[in-house]
């Protein structure tokens, strides 16, 4: 629950004032009062702007520094019941993407090796990091599309960071994303074209990328406020080095399956901990 | 006698939503809580997202007694301000950001008339399912979702002025037809429907941005259209690809050499048809599919003109599976597909007997 901001304070005295005194002059919030906690004002302690911070507070949260980062985290994730087979892609749309899989298309959205590991899951730490503001990686994360589909399908990036899509295809495609807290885009990009730059100001987990004109063609982007964050491999693996010790909340969200439940590990300095997430169809 | 009427259920009306407002202070939006399906009063104002730095600048020059760009506006720093004092310049997060505040006054002007004109087809609420809705295709827009098809602009929001031309022109082909209301009432329910956007998005964002139609410029081929033409036919069916989901209005011989194929490459089997997509636009919670047009067969929405047609291909029509191309290939094709798909409309729409053989020898031609 956030205390009634000025905004709102103002919007409520001039509410009674309007209604009391029969509609006189509303009197408008001074400039600078109003947006930033009106609509959609910033709740979360904004780590983005790692440039500007100097001068904050010293209560406030730590700069986050590697050499805190002593405990490992790893694990698994998994798929109960049996692999499932695997379906196949029609691609004869277009006759480029036809050729670059001239060995024929599979679904890629559930991938599981023989013994139940469950690939590109999404892994990362969801609560815990508090303490510490961190600094957002200059780099761009890359989401290729070549084959007629994204690779890798799913990445993870750190709020604020850019995505660069890039399309190493003979073909066009277009950049469709399916956010739901942060703005939405859909631009072609032709063969040949320069790699496009998609920022998300929130953290979301998981957004969709799609291109409509290749309808099987499908990634997800975590977008998460801390570093530490994995997608698994593809035997259900995944790592998360450098953590400190802490008591941390690790989620798990698979595109298909959703989200596992979420565990609470407590790790001290140096120790190397595992756990792992089922899926269920 | 219809003022006096209003202003009697507005009066007795604004009572109720005061006491409700009065129980309900300590909410945390009380503007979105407000219940409006019961009242005609909007008892809250409501922050916007106003139009960019670049509109204003444009509007000072046209409207130079309204806006003044004031050095001393929002900590020194400097932006635009109305005279009014419904807009103002405002630091969030580190970024300088337009902000409108919209008084209970208009708000409450605004839902008035959205009741009257509005609400049944796109629901007292704005959630696009008024009492018309059921039946209407395509569906009424909801404007909780903030996303407009055909206001020609690439920023996430349309512009005030936009959104005008738009009910203006209306939308051909749809229930939406061109509303003849005054400049004051369009503006006053279109800031009604921005203040419908749920709390952090839309115009409630503080990252949305807001901007105007694409700027339409010089048509490069104004003087040499069959070049124009045959230019489009070639981006339509090659770089762009637009027959992906349009339909191609060409046979399977004439592809391979438009877009330099080798020999026995096959193409969709039902390539002079537009394909179903999938859109981002909800009914009752149910995603819609939207069909591409065949522009020698369906109404074109916005307009059909170059100019129009450059505008929408530009910018791309929002929530659908049609992306910007602004940016993704140089103006001149964008121009090029413009007249192309306007010879295609002038040449076969709404001349049955021409469009079927042209279409029928296509789908004759052997393996379409």
């Amino acid at each position: 629950m956030r205390t009634p901001s000025l905004a709102q304070t103002l919007i409520l005295s001039s509410l009674v004032l309007t209604a009391c005194g029969g509609g006189g002059e509303s009197s408008a919030p001074p400039p600078g009062g109003g947006p930033g906690a009106g609509p959609g004002g910033p709740s979360t302690e904004a780590p983005a702007n790692g440039g500007s911070g100097a001068s904050s507070p010293a209560a406030g949260p730590k700069a986050w520094s590697d050499s805190a980062g002593t405990a490992t985290l790893s694990g698994s994730a998994s798929l109960a019941g049996d692999v499932p087979a695997p379906i196949q892609v029609a691609m004869d749309s277009d006759p480029k993407c036809v050729e670059m899989n001239s060995g024929g298309a599979t679904d890629g959205s559930v991938l599981v090796d023989a013994s139940g590991g469950l690939q590109n899951v999404f892994v990362y730490v969801s609560k815990g990091t508090d303490a510490w503001t961190f600094t957002v990686p200059e780099e761009p994360v890359i989401l290729d599309q070549t084959g007629c589909n994204y690779t890798p399908r799913v990445v993870g990036m750190m709020t604020g960071q850019a995505l660069r899509v890039q399309n190493s295809d003979p073909t066009v495609h277009n950049v469709h994303t399916y956010p739901k807290k942060n703005r939405a885009s859909n631009v072609s990009q032709p063969a040949g074209s320069k790699p496009l730059e998609i920022e998300m100001k929130r953290s979301e987990v998981l957004v969709a990328v799609k291109c409509d004109m290749h309808s099987w063609m499908q990634a997800r982007v975590g977008i998460v406020d801390n570093p530490f964050f994995a997608v698994t491999a593809a035997d259900g693996s995944f790592t998360l080095p450098k953590l400190a010790a802490g008591e941390y909340t690790v989620s798990a969200v698979h595109e298909v399956f959703g989200k596992a439940s979420k565990q609470t590990i407590t790790i001290g300095d140096g120790e190397a901990q595992s756990i792992s997430f089922e899926f269920s169809k | 006698m219809r003022g006096i009427s209003w202003q009697g259920l507005a009066v007795s009306l604004g009572a109720l939503g005061l006491l409700t407002s009065l129980q309900t202070s300590d909410d945390e939006n009380p503007h979105a809580r407000a219940p409006r399906g019961v009242s005609l009063v909007v008892t809250a104002g409501s922050w916007l997202r106003a139009p960019s730095a670049d509109w204003f600048a444009k509007q000072a020059k046209s409207e130079p007694s309204r806006f003044t760009h004031d050095a001393t506006a929002a900590g020194g720093v400097g932006g635009w301000v109305d005279s009014r004092g419904e807009y103002s310049l405002s630091e969030v997060e580190g970024e300088w950001a337009y902000w409108q505040w919209v008084s209970p006054e208009r708000l409450t002007a605004g839902r008035r008339d959205f009741v009257q004109f509005c609400s049944s087809c796109h629901g007292l609420d704005g959630d696009g399912y008024g009492r018309s809705a059921q039946h209407l295709r395509p569906t009424p827009r909801s404007f909780q979702q903030n996303k407009f098809k055909f206001t020609k602009v690439i920023a996430d929001l349309p512009s005030d002025e936009a959104l005008m031309t738009l009910i203006k022109r209306g939308l051909a082909g749809t229930p939406m037809l061109p509303w003849d209301l005054s400049d004051v009432q369009l503006l006053d329910i279109i800031q009604y429907i921005k203040s419908l956007s749920p709390e952090e998005s839309g115009w409630r964002d503080v990252y949305s941005q807001v901007g105007d139609p694409v700027e339409v410029g010089e048509d490069p081929w104004a003087d040499i259209k069959e070049r124009a033409i045959a230019r489009g036919r070639e981006v339509y069916h090659g770089a762009a690809s637009c027959h992906l989901c349009h339909p191609g209005y060409v046979t399977n011989e004439q592809l391979r050499v438009l877009r330099k194929d080798p020999e026995g490459t096959v193409y969709r089997e039902d390539l002079t048809y537009p394909a179903l997509k999938d859109s981002e636009y909800e009914v009752l919670g149910r995603a819609t599919k939207v069909m591409p047009p065949d522009f020698t067969w369906h109404q074109l929405r916005a307009g059909i003109t170059t100019a129009d047609l450059f505008q929408t291909i530009a910018s791309g029509i929002k929530g659908t599976a049609m992306p910007q191309w602004k940016g993704a290939i140089p103006d001149e094709d964008l121009w090029a597909l413009a007249h192309y798909v306007e010879d295609l409309i002038v040449s076969y729409k709404d001349q049955p007997a021409v469009r079927g053989a042209f279409m029928k020898g296509l789908r004759a031609s052997g393996d379409n």
